[in-house]
């Protein structure tokens, strides 16, 4: 839990807000982005531990975001949790994402998907 | 070949009966030059005529050698009833026919048939013609300037006899051109309305938008109509005497259809679903069927009627308000969400700061501002559908409500950082209109400005001519392209990569539309690259 890097992408400043804030009260190190396009950026920067995705943004949803990331060597390793008020189980795992959200969530479900995403990880890597 | 080659051959084939008689009557007259030999003489100057007529029947082609000369049917068809009446004339005298009234009804056939093709007074002319020469034909066997030929009887009348029956056949002659003439009107008459009736049908068959396939018990195809072709995309002829169940017919409702068909002499079941047709290019149009037997009962040549209601425009509607609706949806959620994650932050976490326990109620009573927008946006909309955004003019001052409304959006204008003109005159005469729902309208123009301009200025601008007000409402922000122009004002309308701000449906300016629409005034859109984007509409002053 300590000094794991999480990345999260949505372009709703609040929930951004929200998420960082329970994210870093459980002790994860938090970077964001607004958008697709600074998501990738931030990804190749910082090189987090997982990247909590939302789906619907304006330009490059969430689904395209997911895609670039996993085509990226650099950063097709990084898990990602898909954040969304929909849920579709085929496309998560087409894309290869780790497990989604839904919107609206508690904070626990959230610290409880990341924690099991990250486990896993952790234990495969 | 050409028109009038078509028309000739029309006109020849309604004088068919009179060449047949006249065929026949060469014939007649031939078989008694050959065998009567002391008639050969009388007879001979007739022949060539005669072979021309005979010709002209093993041929079937109309006297030849007139085709050229003559350009105009009627004249043609006069030309050839003519010929008749002379031909007719010269066999009546050969066979001693003034006597005999037998041959002279070959005289009322040349005026029938000229009632057929001819006019009425071209009738009449015939009817005169026949009657001279008839007339004619006596006076010369009378005066002995021809022989008189006694065929069959071998008397001669006397000249009072002769007279009378020459007034007894005139007086016919006249009374058939009549008779003949009626008949022929009537007909033509009866033709027209058939015409008209079946250009009717036709027409109302072409007009009609739902596809009309018309099959027999078999299924083979009768009638389409236009709209069917070009919804399959067939001309008529190719899918008249096919089988609507082999050629557009989707596999897997072959089977049903079979049975409908087959059933549908028994059950007069109403038939009404959806499928799919096949159209020529292999692929499927999605249609709704009503079918039902027509003709009656079956014994008068009966079939099936099928109506296909193209269901595409349907399926685009359905699929805009589903999109819609999920739209709606992710609206409501993400501001909620926010809501409530927050909610329980400030429930559940025990060390919170002072700071970010403002910080956070903040941002919760922002979104439940944001909500409630929505909330009151999406009951507008509810009403417009509904019909119940009523409008109630009261005279008022207009200048007064621009200006408040105005007044009202500075501050947010300020904190953007945008400049906000108010660019009107110093009084307005008052008018009859909606106080509440113009405010409305003028605060979600207003709104829009400002939502979608990043930097720079907003005008607010009125002005009045005598008849009317008009406001306008220009941005610097982002341009709209010209042909999303007219459909900014469509409800569901959904402008994806263009404006990423716009909340992802399209409630407010369809109903600014409505409001002043049902004003009896007019709003339209302009954007322009370097000056951004200005709404203007226009309202009558009076009631």
């Amino acid at each position: 839990m300590d000094g794991k890097k999480i990345l999260a992408v949505d372009d709703e400043r609040h929930m951004l807000r929200l998420i960082e804030y329970n994210l870093s009260s459980s002790g994860y190190e938090v970077v964001t982005a607004s958008n697709g396009s600074e998501a990738l950026e931030k990804a190749l920067n910082e090189k987090p531990d997982l990247i909590l995705l939302d789906i619907k943004m304006p330009g490059m949803d969430g689904y395209e975001v997911c895609r670039e990331l996993k085509n990226n060597p650099a950063t097709s390793q990084i898990p990602i949790i898909f954040v969304s008020v929909m849920a579709d189980d085929e496309k998560t795992k087409a894309l290869g994402a780790s497990s989604y959200i839904l919107k609206p969530f508690s904070p626990d479900v959230l610290l409880k998907e990341i924690r099991e995403v990250m486990g896993e990880a952790v234990t495969a890597g | 070949m050409s028109e009038f080659e078509v028309k000739r051959i029309e006109l020849m084939d309604k004088l068919k009966w009179m060449r047949i008689v006249r065929f026949l009557a060469s014939i007649f007259v031939l078989a008694i030059y050959l065998t009567i030999y002391r008639f050969r003489i009388f007879i001979f100057p007739v022949i060539p005529f005669v072979s021309l007529c005979l010709a002209e029947g093993v041929l079937n082609q109309p006297y030849p050698f007139v085709i050229n000369r003559v350009r105009d049917l009627d004249s043609l068809a006069f030309f050839h009833l003519f010929m008749d009446i002379i031909l007719i004339s010269g066999i009546i005298h050969y066979v001693g026919g003034i006597e005999i009234s037998f041959f002279n009804a070959i005289y009322p056939l040349v005026i029938i048939s000229a009632a057929i093709v001819l006019s009425r007074k071209a009738t009449f002319q015939f009817a005169t013609i026949a009657s001279i020469f008839f007339a004619g034909l006596v006076c010369l066997e009378y005066f002995n300037l021809i022989p008189h030929i006694p065929l069959l009887v071998g008397l001669k009348l006397q000249g009072h006899f002769q007279l009378g029956l020459v007034a007894a056949n005139v007086v016919f002659f006249y009374f058939v051109a009549f008779l003949a003439t009626y008949s022929q009107s009537v007909l033509d008459e009866k033709n027209r309305q058939i015409r008209q009736a079946r250009d009717y049908a036709e027409d109302l068959l072409g007009l009609m938008m739902d596809s009309l396939i018309v099959v027999d018990f078999d299924g083979t195809v009768k009638n389409v109509n236009k709209a069917a072709g070009k919804l399959l995309k067939y001309e008529k002829e190719e899918l008249i005497g096919q089988s609507f169940i082999e050629r557009l017919c989707p596999e897997e409702r072959r089977e049903q259809m079979r049975k409908i068909f087959a059933n549908f002499r028994n059950n007069r079941e109403l038939v009404n679903f959806e499928m799919d047709l096949s159209t020529r290019d292999g692929k499927l149009a999605p249609v709704r069927l009503n079918a039902s037997m027509f003709g009656g009962d079956a014994a008068k040549a009966p079939g099936i009627l099928m109506i296909f209601h193209d269901m595409v425009p349907e399926r685009e509607t359905e699929k805009i308000k589903a999109t819609f609706l999920s739209n709606i949806s992710h609206e409501l959620n993400t501001p909620l969400s926010v809501i409530k994650g927050f909610t329980k932050v400030l429930l559940e976490k025990k060390e919170i700061t002072a700071e970010e326990r403002n910080e956070f109620l903040q941002i919760m009573d922002d979104e439940i501002d944001r909500l409630e927008r929505i909330i009151i946006d999406l009951m507008e909309l509810a009403k417009m559908e509904v019909g119940w955004l009523k409008i109630k003019k009261e005279k008022g001052q207009f200048l007064e409500v621009i200006k408040s409304v105005a007044d009202n959006y500075v501050p947010e204008a300020k904190k953007k950082k945008l400049l906000f003109h108010l660019n009107v005159p110093e009084q307005m005469e008052p008018i009859y209109f909606d106080r509440e729902n113009i405010t409305r309208a003028l605060s979600h123009l207003i709104e829009n400005a400002i939502r979608f301009t990043p930097i720079g200025e907003i005008i607010v601008e009125a002005e009045e001519t005598e008849d009317k007000v008009s406001v306008s409402v220009s941005d610097m922000g982002v341009v709209i392209p010209e042909q999303e122009l007219p459909k900014v004002f469509e409800r569901f309308y959904l402008d994806k990569e263009r404006r990423p701000t716009i909340g992802k449906m399209n409630i407010r300016l369809p109903i600014v539309k409505h409001i002043i629409e049902a004003h009896g005034g007019s709003i339209w859109a302009r954007s322009r690259a370097e000056e951004g984007t200005r709404f203007t509409f226009v309202l009558p002053k009076t009631a």
